[in-house]
């Protein structure tokens, strides 16, 4: 139960993120590199980008376990997978920080 | 009569009997079609990933990254790949909402899910002929 | 009238196959079970569940041109032909257009469909109040056809794990039960991953109950339900306050 809350939390949570996204692109309107530099600069942008990502994390977990749960009916081959797409979303989440915090 | 292997919960043999499971002969009303579209969207996005991330580092890496980066997504076949991806995302979310609704008591009924079916397919076809238009 | 039927007889078929009829329809012959019982008259090998001929007893839920329903009151003049007949998606045929049910009756037992009640009854019955009976108005009226639990993907994909729209609707209809005590049980009991938590709101059911009920939004009663109770289990737990439940000493016959 608690993970089903979770992803549906995510999801409001990258709801937010696009809307604000979407804003911020309307109204800064960045065009050539230095502006979109300067887009990505504040810091609250980034934390804000972070934890977006990180609800995308979780989501992209939760549905994805899902889907197997659904269709993989092995559960030693379901937990395979399972265990290879969970390492791939690490590896995600690390690849993000970095592109945030170079 | 032929005896099947000893099957899941039932601690007896059963008789091996076949399942009327031909999804073409079934029929999927509109709902089902969102609600499988939304599942199909999700996937497709999660293997997008690493292309978003890949874009978003080649274009803070450097001014000529970044007018690399601009020049691809210039070129005719990228946008046709780019309208693609919001077709993904744009279904993922109006459906993603209409499901976070669903998830609410008291808003459920056949009537109701029907229409707010066809309200998400119009509005993603909007969506993505909105994007397609301000690509070109 | 054309009709294509699924056909298999596990002693003599190997593969089920579809076979066609043509048949002329009485006057009298009004719903699509009137039709199946005048080509059993023809071709009497054909298998067919019925009783009630009238919507109540749930035994003649078929798949009728790729929509499960009730042939009994589903009117031949409004399928278009030929009115293709299977049986039941997802269920182990039995033969022709009856399918084997013990899954479907295994998960709706599992759910507990019983008042689970533990004080002395009362002398004459345990009285409820038109506004709690009310509450039981869209859940008491299902006929365990099968219709919606066949209908359902996530029913197809893991049939032994998920309870089913039927089941669910069944678990809520006692939960909300004002005479039940063991609504803490009955959500415990759908706490793992498959027996509720396969339901994604694909609306199949909704769309195909001939008793016009509505599953799905039973499940997302018991969904919020689940959230409310375990929401309540922790301010009363940071109030030190004794959780607010109905206690249940033991179930009666097991
Ligand atoms: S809820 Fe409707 S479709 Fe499902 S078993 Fe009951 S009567 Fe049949
Ligand atoms: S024969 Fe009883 S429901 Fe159709």
């Amino acid at each position: 139960m608690r993970w089903w809350l979770v992803q549906r939390i995510s999801a409001a949570v990258m709801a937010g993120y696009i809307l604000l996204l979407l804003a911020r692109l309307a109204i800064l309107q960045p065009k050539g590199y230095a502006a979109w530099q300067v887009f990505w600069q504040p810091v609250w942008w980034r934390m804000l980008t972070l934890v977006c990502f990180l609800g995308l994390v979780v989501h992209a977990w939760l549905g994805i376990r899902d889907v197997f749960r659904d269709y993989v009916f092995n559960p030693a081959w379901r937990e395979w997978i399972q265990t290879a797409a969970e390492l791939l979303l690490l590896f995600y989440l690390c690849w993000a920080c970095y592109i945030l915090w170079p | 009569m032929k005896v099947g292997r000893r099957r899941f919960w039932y601690n007896k043999p059963m008789i091996r009997r076949p399942k009327n499971l031909n999804l073409l002969t079934i029929r999927f009303p509109l709902n089902a079609v969102v609600s499988i579209q939304h599942r199909i969207s999700g996937m497709f996005l999660f293997l997008l990933l690493p292309c978003m991330l890949w874009g978003l580092q080649a274009s803070l890496a450097g001014e000529v990254q970044f007018q690399t980066t601009l020049g691809v997504t210039r070129h005719w076949s990228f946008k046709l790949f780019l309208v693609w991806a919001a077709w993904g995302f744009f279904h993922h979310f109006y459906a993603g909402v209409r499901h976070l609704v669903q998830d609410v008591r008291g808003t459920g009924g056949l009537h109701t899910a029907r229409i707010s079916s066809r309200l998400v397919l119009a509005l993603v076809a909007v969506s993505v002929a909105v994007f397609a238009w301000s690509l070109w | 009238m054309k009709f294509s039927i699924y056909r298999y007889d596990p002693d003599a078929d190997r593969k089920p196959y579809m076979k066609e009829y043509d048949i002329a329809l009485q006057e009298s012959d009004q719903m699509l079970l009137d039709a199946l019982v005048r080509i059993k008259e023809l071709d009497d090998t054909l298998s067919i569940r019925k009783s009630c001929r009238e919507g109540i007893c749930g035994s003649d839920a078929m798949n009728i041109n790729g929509k499960n329903g009730l042939a009994c009151i589903t009117k031949l003049s409004d399928l278009k032909e030929p009115v293709v007949l299977r049986p039941l998606p997802g269920l182990p045929v039995i033969r022709d257009l009856v399918v084997d049910m013990t899954q479907f009756f295994e998960h709706y037992n599992s759910v507990m469909p019983y008042l689970i009640n533990n004080d002395p009854p009362p002398e004459t019955e345990r009285l409820q109040s038109p506004a709690d009976r009310k509450k039981l108005d869209g859940l008491y009226e299902c006929i365990l056809c099968a219709a919606c639990t066949t209908a359902c993907p996530s029913f197809w994909w893991n049939p032994d794990k998920f309870v089913g729209p039927a089941g669910l609707l069944q678990a809520y209809r006692f939960m909300v039960d004002s005479r039940d005590q063991a609504e803490a049980e009955r959500l415990q009991n759908l706490e793992d991953p498959y027996r509720l938590y396969r339901c994604h709101n694909i609306m199949n059911c909704v769309d195909v109950c001939p008793k016009k009920l509505n599953p799905q939004a039973a499940i997302a009663a018991i969904k919020e339900l689940k959230i409310v109770r375990a929401r309540e289990k922790k301010t009363a737990a940071k109030q030190k306050k004794p959780i607010p439940l109905h206690p249940v000493k033991d179930k009666p016959d097991a």
